[in-house]
């Protein structure tokens, strides 16, 4: 391994490293506030790493190979950036989070969440950088694993509510139960695609795939079963059935990092998986995932359509996107499609990521210490989570409800948003790729979600009938949560009214 | 040269294959055997010992539903997650003179990383047995 292959993974060093520090630090010095300090600057130092990495790669204009195992390219930094900007945001969510329901002086240990919340990263980025198939496998169970016990994480917060901890454990079981199974299912696949190619790396299985007379059957069913993986990671529609209890259950924070990284990791694998062994050219699979995404925009919506908890219409509209997702990925493999499925994915990443966070911040802001020796958090209502809580929103917090309702309408697709620009590629993706049926299927999608979407903006607006305006308290929220949502506000803005920064940021990639 | 089918031939395959097809049906043909024997020649009878457990003719006493302690299982998985560790030092340890220093360096990073582990467990007391003991922090 040369010094510039080395430098060349620096990021995911840097977050070894990082972890390694904070295994240590949290061994000999037991502090929330000082394991969050450790956790940020290590995603900030690890985001500086990806900025020197793609200087030192546009200088050279070829992707680095890494021991055959990784491959860094512009592209794929472009998805740890992101990705390691959303962790950021959840590490200042999780401290929100943890603050409140977790008492250091006893048993709890709320620096595990950041422990677990690198090694997340760690996966996702090799995930991103894999270039064989052992990598690919190796970084999507080092990922997996890392959610189980953040998705379970209230269980550790002892102060938080009874019922909390019963649904967070209900989703890490849940997971980890149907997330094994999908992972058995991609292995007996990747072993298929070996049996038939003679090979596991990318380059490898694409020549094999090129010297072969057609698809042999062998190929064909082991790369099916692999996509059923990534289409269960997904959530994709006949796979995504754990999505609404997962995300219910979760800590609001995991659920943003399971919807954004956990996602997305998996999207850039796609990308990189279809575009290496030019799978686009196999009807068989871009049939599946044609339908797949059909059957997700319309089932997703429809799900979410009749929804009264936020955190479950927030996990049916998410298979709902990444079902508008895959419809700029089939175009195939052209650098529209591909800038395409880049756009949307920030837009995604940036809209869910404030959803999730709002929710999350309002809940937290609803929790209030019983009075009892126990010392128990109990909710003020019965519960945060329900739309009836959300009733005159804008009237208690106005600037809170103003953040919420841009993501909705980013959500939706609404002009001077992101989500509008995002919308907006979707349908040119689709009409350059001569898609019809899925472009129906958006149209109709999109019909429906502006429905449920607008339905909770228009229940933040009402005004509670009863009660005199006095009687009103405000939400509080910490300075860290508030400056984090207005900062994505702000972003979700600047990229809906000034799209071009982005588009040729990725232009150049 | 790798000996790769570059398509899935159901018939090369029985031909291949043909033996391990037999023996598989003459396994089972042996457990129908076995079964339906028993099932046909022997004893039917209820009397009030029937449904008891049999455990060498001596009469079993209490519940089997025995409460572990669940220190139990959490010591029994981090002996298996260092136990499985172990198994990529012996590959390492068959060619250290080959792998040289580089290999060396490797199998170092890998033992302090374990050892960070082992730390971080320790401090946290998930190996204190029989409860949370009074430390100092």
């Amino acid at each position: 391994m040369s010094a510039r292959e080395l430098h060349a993974i620096l990021p995911l060093l840097i977050l070894s490293g990082g972890i390694l520090f904070l295994l240590l630090q949290v061994s000999f010095l037991r502090s929330h506030k000082a394991a969050a300090a450790t956790a940020v600057i290590t995603l900030i130092a690890a985001i500086a790493a990806c900025f020197d990495v793609a200087r030192t790669l546009s200088q050279s204009a070829a992707p680095i190979e890494v021991t055959g195992l990784l491959l860094i390219d512009q592209q794929a930094l472009f998805f740890c950036l992101l990705f390691l900007l959303a962790a950021l945001a959840i590490a200042v969510l999780g401290f929100s989070y943890l603050q409140k329901r977790c008492d250091s002086a006893r048993e709890s240990i709320p620096e595990a969440f950041y422990l677990l919340l690198l090694l997340v990263m760690l996966g996702a980025m090799a995930l991103v950088f894999s270039n064989h198939f052992a990598s690919v496998f190796l970084s999507m169970e080092l990922m997996s694993l890392a959610l189980y016990p953040m998705l379970g994480f209230a269980v550790t917060g002892d102060l938080s509510p009874r019922l909390e901890q019963m649904y967070s454990l209900e989703s890490g079981v849940k997971y980890l139960l149907l997330s094994a199974l999908s992972t058995a299912l991609g292995l007996f696949g990747m072993a298929l695609i070996y049996a038939a190619c003679g090979a596991l790396d990318f380059g490898g299985v694409a020549a094999a795939v090129a010297n072969l007379p057609r698809t042999p059957s062998l190929l064909l069913s082991g790369l099916t079963l692999l996509l059923i993986t990534l289409a269960f990671k997904l959530s994709l529609v006949p796979f995504h059935i754990w999505t609404p209890d997962v995300y219910q259950g979760a800590p609001s924070p995991v659920t943003a990092l399971i919807a954004t990284v956990g996602k997305g990791a998996v999207v850039a694998l796609l990308l990189r998986l279809f575009t290496e062994l030019e799978l686009f050219s196999i009807p068989a699979l871009t049939g599946l995932l044609a339908a797949a995404s059909v059957a997700s925009m319309l089932v997703g919506n429809l799900l979410a359509l009749m929804q009264k908890n936020i955190k479950r219409l927030l996990a049916y509209s998410s298979i709902a996107h990444i079902g508008y997702l895959l419809v700029a990925f089939l175009i195939g493999n052209s650098a529209f499609g591909n800038e395409a499925v880049l756009y949307y994915l920030v837009a995604y990443v940036i809209t869910t990521l404030g959803a999730f966070g709002a929710v999350g911040l309002i809940a937290d802001s609803a929790l209030a210490r019983t009075a009892g020796s126990a010392g128990e958090y109990v909710y003020t209502t019965t519960s945060p989570f329900q739309r009836d809580f959300y009733r005159g929103l804008l009237w208690r917090s106005p600037w809170l409800a103003g953040c919420l309702a841009a993501m909705l309408l980013s959500l939706a697709g609404i002009p001077l948003t992101i989500g509008f620009i995002g919308k907006f590629y979707i349908f040119a993706a689709g009409i350059q790729g001569q898609l019809r049926l899925l472009l129906a299927a958006v149209v109709i999608g999109s019909a429906i979600g502006l429905f449920y979407y607008l339905r909770l903006l228009l229940t933040m607006v009402l005004r509670e009938p009863q009660a005199p305006l006095d009687s009103i308290e405000s939400v509080r929220i910490a300075v860290s949560g508030r400056l984090l949502l207005i900062s994505l506000t702000g972003v979700l803005l600047i990229f809906g009214v000034f799209p071009q920064i982005l588009i040729d940021w990725i232009y150049t990639l | 040269m790798l000996n790769r089918p570059t398509q899935f031939d159901p018939a090369t395959l029985v031909q291949h294959l043909w033996p391990l097809i037999v023996y598989g049906f003459a396994v089972l043909a042996l457990i129908a055997l076995m079964l339906g024997l028993s099932y046909f020649l022997g004893q039917r009878r209820r009397d009030a010992a029937t449904d008891e457990p049999f455990e060498s003719g001596i009469v079993s006493q209490g519940s089997a539903h025995v409460r572990l302690s669940i220190n139990y299982y959490l010591v029994a998985i981090l002996f298996i997650v260092f136990d499985l560790e172990a198994i990529y030092l012996f590959s390492w340890a068959i060619a250290f003179r080959q792998t040289g220093l580089l290999g060396f360096i490797e199998a170092a990073i890998f033992i302090v990383i374990l050892l960070a582990g082992l730390i971080y467990l320790w401090r946290l007391g998930a190996l204190d047995w029989g409860g949370k003991q009074q430390r100092n922090l």
